[in-house]
């Protein structure tokens, strides 16, 4: 224990000498720059702002690439809440909650109150879910050497299933995506047998379908279609008028309500280490358990109770934390975006699972410091800007989507200096766009194309291993535990149907 | 369960003609599978089967589903043509893309079935899940969304001939004036993306980004 506790010391302290530089500090700041303005506009969102900073990774260090990716990651929820608290308009869809309170609140003239209590338990529950990632490591680093191939076979196989079922009610596109993913994923170059499959003979096929070009398609440009299809200001609203003032007593009122941070962000973190369930669900379920907590409130939820600002959005940023705990322990991304921090992790060389944890933990712990400091930081400038960023969510669909279209198909040329990878982008944003439109989640999709060349190498491991038996899936108990949890995760819509069922009929006798 | 099920419309001449069709199309393939038909031949029974199922099935989903179906119908597609690919491979190569693949076409099917608006179609939404939010079908025109592709194909055209210092700002110029903005205001997004990529791309990472095809053709003169 003392062991694991002094080599987690050594390594915080070798991560933090790469933020002494300056220009690994503007990275930084940068990347929580972009992060804040991608969360603020609604509609855009973590994932499409990954997708578009990749490119520019390229050529850095992994340690700056990582802290520009990290700073991006840990401030988007905290940009979300900006124009949830302003607007009425989610930035993103896990802020979805904080407008019950936040937007009435900015009603009665006290935009500022909401905004500080929501930048300041969001930065107190990054933080909080920052420090759990801190303590779970030891303890993954141990758990993930009890994993062979066919354990992290049936763990790719149990993520994507808990991904698919949380996609509410789409889990059976949800999974035929990830069939398209694994179909994606095989394309090119089979380093198991030396073969080139799928190709049928283009040359930039060789190596595969690239990843980033690919996300980039996937998340950038296809929201773009989306939003021109659907046309308009991204932002359709005009309660900008309201005054902001009266930020400190928001961020006191954090402190006062500290029972009511704390357990969002308890909520959050485990939520978010949970493959797939994501910030949602997090700031969802912590809003209605503070609702229950608080039986006899001075002020009624939705009506402007600060308390129903401070319980989603301390849950929306703990998750980040949590969500990386199966993310970097296993390869197992919790959410979409990192599913594409995934991507940019295998692109910097970084392969998930349980050699990054044994061998790279001086970029887990810059990534975990990154994180630490970008909440800080994204707290800092939204108490200072929060009215400027609310008048960029304002901004037209036909000024925003060509110019990150001209980004994206850039930043998809620039990584290798193919103009195939153009073509790729342009495809995959054509796919991206017809799964919004028929409501085939993505995000399954880019877990299988992150995770096709892992899971296949698994498998023929594990068949390998076991001279082509498949009683190798069923023969111990982390296997057996993990098609347990496989089975238990495919039931349950069905026994979400039975309860609703079951509810209307005892509703019905009633 | 004491509830009566929900009366179904009545089937169609086509629909019934077209199951049974399918129903043959069916034994066709196990039986060409069994005497040992080439796999480019067992497509005969696979591409009839697909294109029968088809025309059962219209008259099964309501009209606001029709392109979702289409579009189901589009993915089978794609998985069976993957599972066709595959047994092109030999040995443990195609191991577990065909186990892939035959999921994808097993989960293809119930995605179809499940637009249906028979009893089938409703329990599979109700079992598995596949519930499709039709507020979300319904607020897009078939129209935009053809020219909006027609120009993210046409932006890659431009690059690909003009490159990308010089086609970004008029692909962001025309874009804003087909979009209602002003001259004045295009032209500050023309010259905004022009210092953006050239500043942030050639000057601060000493990235040279693609010249064009014109300009190669013209340097090659």
């Amino acid at each position: 224990m003392i062991e694991a506790l002094n080599e987690t010391v050594v390594a915080l302290g070798t991560a933090s000498l790469h933020f002494l530089s300056i220009q690994s500090l503007l990275y930084l700041i940068t990347g929580t720059c972009i992060g804040l303005l991608f969360g603020a506009i609604p509609g855009l969102g973590g994932a499409t702002a990954l997708a578009l900073i990749i490119p520019l990774t390229f050529g850095m260090e992994q340690s700056d690439a990582i802290m520009l990716m990290g700073g991006s990651m840990a401030a988007t929820s905290t940009g979300g809440s900006v124009s949830a608290i302003l607007l009425n308009t989610p930035g993103m869809a896990p802020n979805a909650a904080t407008t019950f309170d936040g937007f009435p609140l900015a009603q009665q003239g006290r935009a500022g109150e909401a905004i500080g209590a929501g930048a300041a338990s969001s930065a107190l529950g990054g933080l909080i879910g920052v420090f759990t990632l801190i303590l779970v490591i030891p303890i993954a680093k141990a758990i993930v050497l009890l994993f062979g191939p066919p354990e992290l076979f049936l763990l790719a196989v149990f993520g994507l299933c808990a991904i698919a079922v949380s996609t509410g009610d789409r889990l059976i596109q949800a999974l035929i995506t990830a069939v398209i993913g694994f179909i994606c994923a095989f394309v090119g170059f089979d380093y198991i047998s030396g073969i080139i499959r799928y190709t049928y003979g283009i040359d930039m096929l060789y190596d595969g379908i690239k990843l980033v070009p690919a996300l980039i398609g996937l998340f950038a440009i296809s929201q773009m279609i989306d939003l021109v299809v659907k046309g308009g200001s991204i932002a359709n609203s005009d309660a900008l008028n309201v005054k902001i003032q009266g930020v400190t007593g928001g961020v006191k009122a954090v402190f006062r309500n500290w029972t009511t941070m704390f357990t969002g962000s308890a909520i959050g973190t485990f939520i978010g280490a949970v493959p797939g369930v994501g910030g949602t669900v997090a700031a969802f379920l912590s809003y209605s358990t503070q609702v229950q907590r608080d039986g006899n409130p001075d002020v009624p939820y939705g009506k402007g109770n600060i308390k129903g600002v401070i319980a989603p959005e301390s849950a929306n940023n703990a998750k980040d934390g949590g969500s990386l705990i199966p993310t970097l322990a296993f390869g197992i991304p919790g959410s979409a975006e990192t599913a594409v921090f995934l991507g940019a992790m295998i692109l910097h060389g970084l392969e998930p699972g349980p050699t990054l944890l044994q061998e790279h933990t001086d970029e887990i712990y810059t990534l975990i410091l990154s994180l630490t400091i970008a909440c800080v930081v994204a707290t800092l400038i939204v108490l200072v800007l929060a009215r400027p960023m609310a008048y960029l969510t304002l901004v037209d669909a036909h000024v925003l989507a060509p110019m990150v279209t001209i980004v994206a198909l850039v930043g998809a040329y620039a990584l290798h200096g193919e103009f195939g990878d153009v073509i790729v982008a342009l495809m995959f944003a054509i796919i991206g766009y017809l799964m919004i439109r028929f409501q085939y989640p993505r995000i399954t999709f880019t877990i299988a194309l992150v995770l096709g060349e892992i899971t296949e190498r698994s498998f023929f491991q594990t068949m390998g291993v076991s001279d082509g038996s498949w009683a190798v899936f069923v023969t111990g108990a982390p296997a057996i535990s993990l098609l347990f949890l496989i089975a238990l995760t495919l039931m349950v819509p069905s026994f979400r149907t039975w309860l609703l069922n079951r509810k209307q009929r005892k509703g019905g006798v009633a | 369960m004491n509830q009566k099920a929900p009366s179904e419309p009545k089937l169609t001449n086509a629909t019934i003609i077209c199951s049974l069709a399918f129903l043959a199309s069916c034994f066709m393939f196990a039986y060409l599978s069994y005497v040992g038909v080439s796999r480019t031949g067992l497509m005969t029974p696979v591409i009839f089967g697909c294109v029968v199922a088809l025309i059962a099935m219209r008259p099964l989903v309501d009209s606001d589903k029709q392109t979702a179906l289409y579009f189901a119908f589009g993915v089978l597609t794609v998985m069976i043509i993957f599972v066709y690919e595959t047994y092109g491979y030999t040995g443990k190569v195609r191991n577990f893309p065909l186990i892939i693949g035959y999921t994808g076409i097993v989960i293809c099917v119930l995605d179809i079935l499940s637009l249906s608006n028979r009893v089938v179609g409703t329990t599979i939404t109700r079992t598995f899940g596949s519930q499709l939010d039709e507020s979300e079908m319904g607020g897009r025109k078939v129209k935009r969304e053809l020219i909006t592709f027609a120009a993210m194909g046409g932006c890659v055209l431009g690059l690909w001939l003009f490159g990308f210092l010089v086609f970004s700002p008029i692909f962001v110029g025309v874009w804003m004036l087909a979009g209602g903005k002003t001259v004045k205001n295009a032209l500050f997004g023309c010259i905004f993306t022009l210092f953006f990529n050239y500043f942030l791309f050639e000057v601060a990472f000493q990235y040279e980004l693609y010249r064009g095809k014109l300009f190669i053709w013209l340097l090659d003169l």
